[in-house]
């Protein structure tokens, strides 16, 4: 049964499976500037305002709610001296490797009836060795009143 | 007495088959009013003859339920008959009647669920239940 949690864990799962990602975290205190260097390239994953109606008349269905929940994410990449890669680059890796993360679960694609890219920023930002970038993803799931 | 609000309400055909994933459901009851109107009538005048009422019925498509089934049944390689519907607006309290479909619509758009509808015409009396 899906809920906004089982989601959640999900897809901080997937980001964690992904061989192109180090570091996941989901706490909006910590500072990426104090990330150790092993950790880049790094995503931290916020749920966004989701938004809720009725799915069917509630009695005899187990799912009578649907929800778009918006998963918006910021992703940082750090250059040091052994990479080739420009920042550019390394933002855009980083941005298609949580795309095919998010898009290829198959314990997502269990959990949510569509998950699908709604915004995306490759440049956002660069400082003091970092560069960062955003999007977000719209997740649609049905699930029961009950059991939010 | 309360307000009655569309939460506590559901689409059943049969008396037990509850429609699965319906969102919506509408009836239209009508009276026919032929005019009567007589010479020396300074305004025009209606009768009522026969009563009569439609439905519409809406949710998200679910080919796995059997009541959906049924209904789409119809229009694929069923026999054509009457089915009888209960529109409930609260937990023991109905509008009944037997229905004759007269159309079905499926609707499918990438980025959203597959909605399905039927319209019907009532096939007799509507009746209502209260508690």
């Amino acid at each position: 049964m899906a809920s906004r949690k089982a989601i959640y864990d999900a897809v901080v799962t997937a980001l964690n499976t992904s061989t192109g990602i180090n570091y996941v975290t989901i706490d909006v205190a910590e500072n990426a500037w104090s990330f150790k260097d092993n950790k880049f390239p790094a995503v931290r994953m916020l749920d966004g305002e989701e938004q809720i109606t009725r799915l069917a008349f509630p009695d005899d269905v187990s799912e009578d709610m649907e929800s778009e929940l918006p998963l918006e994410f910021m992703g940082y990449v750090k250059k040091n001296i052994s990479q080739t890669d420009s920042i550019d680059l390394s933002r855009n890796t980083l941005m298609v490797d949580i795309e095919k993360a998010l898009t290829g679960s198959t314990a997502i694609d269990d959990l949510v009836k569509d998950i699908t890219p709604q915004e995306r920023g490759t440049d956002r930002g660069y400082s003091d060795g970092i560069g960062w970038t955003n999007g977000v993803f719209r997740v649609l799931y049905h699930y029961n009143h009950l059991r939010p | 007495m309360a307000a009655t609000v569309g939460k506590d309400g559901k689409f059943l055909i049969g008396t037990t088959g509850t429609v699965a994933y319906m969102d919506t459901w509408a009836i239209t009851p009508g009276i026919d009013t032929p005019e009567i109107t007589a010479y020396g009538d300074s305004s025009k005048a209606y009768g009522s003859s026969l009563r009569s009422w439609a439905m519409t019925a809406s949710g998200t498509l679910d080919r796995s339920d059997t009541d959906q089934a049924d209904m789409m049944d119809q229009f694929e390689d069923g026999t054509l008959a009457d089915i009888a519907c209960r529109f409930y607006f609260a937990a023991a309290s109905y509008w009944s009647g037997s229905v004759r479909l007269t159309g079905q619509t499926i609707n499918s758009q990438v980025g959203d669920k597959v909605s399905i509808s039927w319209t019907g015409n009532g096939n007799g009396n509507l009746s209502a239940t209260t508690s």
